[in-house]
């Protein structure tokens, strides 16, 4: 063997992975050759040296900032779920702003990517006749290239179909008829719609808004019910009917190709719904009570009710309600039968990710948690059994913590919120607010009558001080006249 | 030889609670306490290399946190070719390399070439006791069970600062190789695997890494003496 074999083997031959053969020759070599000996000696003394570097245990700061910096990287990771798992589209989702004159003339169309997060509400209100607010839950998987593209998500692999250019023409007629046409919405005081599209088709729960020409076309021709029971009939009705009727006719999902579209476990979708209204009633007391009546009826009750008092009488109030959600339509109705509606905001918000992603983490801990019960039976030593308490300990925390959760968004769920704004016309303010000199003249009244009773309770506030400084003052000359007497 | 070498084992057998790769196929479904699992079992090894490529506490921790949030994102393209523990290895590995390749590079801009060797032998030497000597100072049992005397702890402690010194002075690809094959105990396979190369390469890179080792051992002079000297004594014992 030559010398620079060897050399080119010790490093092998230290490992122990050369061949018996090839070993026995390197030896023999190194034996005879006091070079190669030398060199063999030396790096052997640098490897074994080398390897007696100590296992150094990592400092607590470590152990436990990485396993913060993965639950913070988990979350996030949970949050964009959708950009990551599926199809790798996502979803797209779309607000439209809309003002009419009296408001202010803006339109504005926005995009975001709120993947794995869909939700989806509208509202509506109205200065003058009585608003029809509706709520929406829009899934329609060709709006998603449009509003993909609207959005500019260029990185994200957008798929434009047919249906998705004519909804993305849809779109644009809708932000540029409010814009350059605001006499067209003339008679809504002020109305939105806010929606966002999920990229599969899961049905869509519409109902009629004053705005409802815009969910005429968006919604109402889609509506396709994940709950049975919950869709009302579109309003026809609105200016941009015409124009609508034929975008949705070329670009939504027509009804007979829903039943094609596979939907996923669409009823055990988890929906929260959630409602605020402002009514104008007669009598405040009889509508707090006709409202628990209606909550108690429907099988729900009063998480809250705060009444104020003018002038001695309750006159105006905010009752909270939860209602069972299969009850949610026909309370809502009936509350709105109790006066005049001022204002009406309904939000449904889609948290089936949520739900899913919370039982599965908790199923996984409570499957953790019983082989850890396991293992510490079987723990031999006081260590072994500490090790094991101790990550037990850690578990049940974690499953203590995700059945709280879970049980918060079932009740959630099951119990849609309501909150009922209460007011008696007297405490009533005008809104909106008007304009023009009468209105300014009822205000400067107003603000008179209020500075006048403002007075008086200042009065009222300062007489108990003012009556005990004057007795004060009297017992003080009573003494001093009496020490010079 | 080392008796300090027996505490790692590259693949963890069995240990009772769920199976690796159960825990494997669990964190690739996304599940984050699967994955937390499975890193708790490497997480010594894995501060270990990052230690040793890195030469302080400090940069050690970031490193390793960044290879472990790293492979939590890249746990999907995981296939299981080769053990969980190599490929945590090779992530924390390239971590460590691209950090400290990216350093040179920044400070060969800023200094003129050839004048960032270790500065001061004295400064190096106290920050490097302070660094990673202390916690060996902290550790109260050996490793291969000596109840440590004053003196034993100060060589310990000595000879420990004297490897991670030679460490640093190597170039980081030899560092890798070093710190993975003598440390960590890997398999040329397993380096291989961890370093994205050939099993050929791991040789040669091997052998020069260890050409260089002693390179750098022999310049050090007398304190390497000294090893060798202990070294010689720990074996007559």
């Amino acid at each position: 063997m030559r010398c620079d074999e060897a050399r080119a083997q010790i490093t092998e031959y230290i490992d122990g992975v050369l061949s018996a053969d090839t070993a026995h020759d390197l030896a023999r070599h190194i034996d005879s050759c006091p070079e190669c000996a030398a060199e063999y000696k030396a790096i052997r003394q640098a490897v074994d040296l080398v390897r007696r570097c100590e296992v150094v245990a990592p400092p607590e700061e470590f152990r436990m900032a990485w396993r913060a910096r993965l639950a913070e990287a988990a979350s996030e990771a949970y949050a964009s779920d959708g950009e990551t798992a599926g199809d790798g589209g996502g979803g797209a989702g779309v607000l439209i702003r809309m003002h009419t004159p009296d408001v202010g003339r803006t339109a504005s169309g926005r995009g975001a990517s709120q993947a794995g997060r869909h939700w989806s509400s509208s509202r509506g209100g109205a200065g003058a006749g009585s608003p029809e607010a509706g709520r929406g839950l829009v899934r329609w998987p060709a709006l998603r290239g449009a509003l993909a593209g609207i959005s500019g998500l260029a990185s994200r692999r957008i798929s434009v179909s047919v249906g998705g250019l004519a909804a993305a023409v849809l779109v644009a007629v809708l932000v540029l008829g409010t814009f350059w046409t605001p006499g067209w919405f003339g008679t809504i005081g002020r109305g939105g719609l806010s929606m966002e599209v999920a990229p599969a088709f899961h049905g869509a729960t519409g109902r009629s808004a004053e705005s409802g020409t815009l969910d005429y076309g968006v919604m109402g021709d889609v509506a396709a019910d994940t709950a049975p029971g919950r869709t009302a009939p579109p309003a026809e009705g609105g200016l941009l009917s015409t124009e609508m009727k034929a975008m949705s006719g070329a670009a939504a999902v027509p009804e007979e190709t829903v039943d094609n579209v596979a939907i996923p476990q669409p009823a055990a979708r988890k929906v929260i719904l959630d409602a605020s209204l402002r009514l104008r009633v007669k009598s405040y007391k009889d509508a707090t009570t006709r409202l628990e009546e209606i909550s108690r009826r429907a099988g729900g009750y009063v998480e809250s009710s705060v009444g104020e008092a003018t002038a001695g009488e309750l006159r105006s109030g905010t009752v909270s309600l939860r209602i069972p959600q299969d009850a949610f339509d026909a309370v809502m109705a009936d509350i709105e039968a109790l006066g005049k509606m001022v204002y009406k905001d309904v939000s449904a918000r889609d948290v089936t990710e949520e739900y899913v992603d919370l039982d599965k983490r908790l199923e996984n801990a409570r499957r953790q948690e019983a082989k850890l019960l396991e293992l510490l039976k079987r723990a031999g030593s006081v260590e072994d059994a500490l090790a094991v308490e101790r990550e037990l300990g850690r578990v049940r925390e974690q499953v203590e913590l995700l059945t709280g959760k879970l049980s918060y968004l079932e009740h959630s769920v099951s119990f849609s919120s309501i909150r009922v704004r209460l007011e008696e016309p007297s405490v009533a303010s005008p809104w909106p607010p008007g304009l023009g000199l009468g209105d300014a003249l009822r205000r400067a009244t107003q603000a008179f009558v209020d500075t006048v009773g403002t007075l008086i309770v200042a009065v009222g506030r300062l007489l108990p001080v003012a009556l005990l400084a004057g007795a004060a003052i009297l017992l003080y000359r009573r003494l001093r006249r009496r020490r010079s007497s | 030889m080392a008796p300090c070498r027996g505490v790692r084992r590259l693949e963890h057998r069995e240990e009772g609670v769920v199976r690796e790769d159960e825990l494997v196929r669990r964190a690739a479904g996304g599940d984050h306490l699967a994955f937390e699992a499975l890193v708790a079992r490497y997480e010594v090894q894995i501060y270990n290399v990052a230690l040793r490529m890195m030469g302080n506490h400090a940069d050690a921790g970031d490193m390793a946190q960044e290879a472990i949030i790293q492979a939590f994102r890249k746990i999907g393209a995981f296939r299981g070719e080769s053990g969980f523990g190599t490929w945590l290895y090779r992530i924390v590995t390239n971590r460590c390399l691209d950090e400290l390749r990216r350093r040179k590079r920044r400070r060969e801009q800023l200094v003129p070439v050839g004048s960032w060797e270790p500065s001061g032998e004295n400064g190096d030497r106290r920050q490097g006791i302070d660094e990673w000597g202390a916690s060996q100072g902290r550790d109260d049992d050996l490793p291969d069970g000596h109840a440590a005397g004053p003196e034993e702890a100060y060589e310990r402690l000595e000879l420990q600062e004297l490897i991670r010194k030679a460490l640093q002075r190597l170039s980081e690809d030899h560092r890798a190789v070093i710190a993975l094959r003598e440390i960590e105990g890997l398999s040329y396979e397993e380096i291989a695997e961890a370093m994205e190369c050939s099993i050929g390469t791991v040789k040669s890179r091997l052998s020069r890494a260890r050409e260089a080792l002693r390179d750098v051992l022999e310049s050090f002079g007398t304190r390497y003496g000294f090893a060798a000297s202990n070294d010689g004594r720990r074996e007559r014992s």
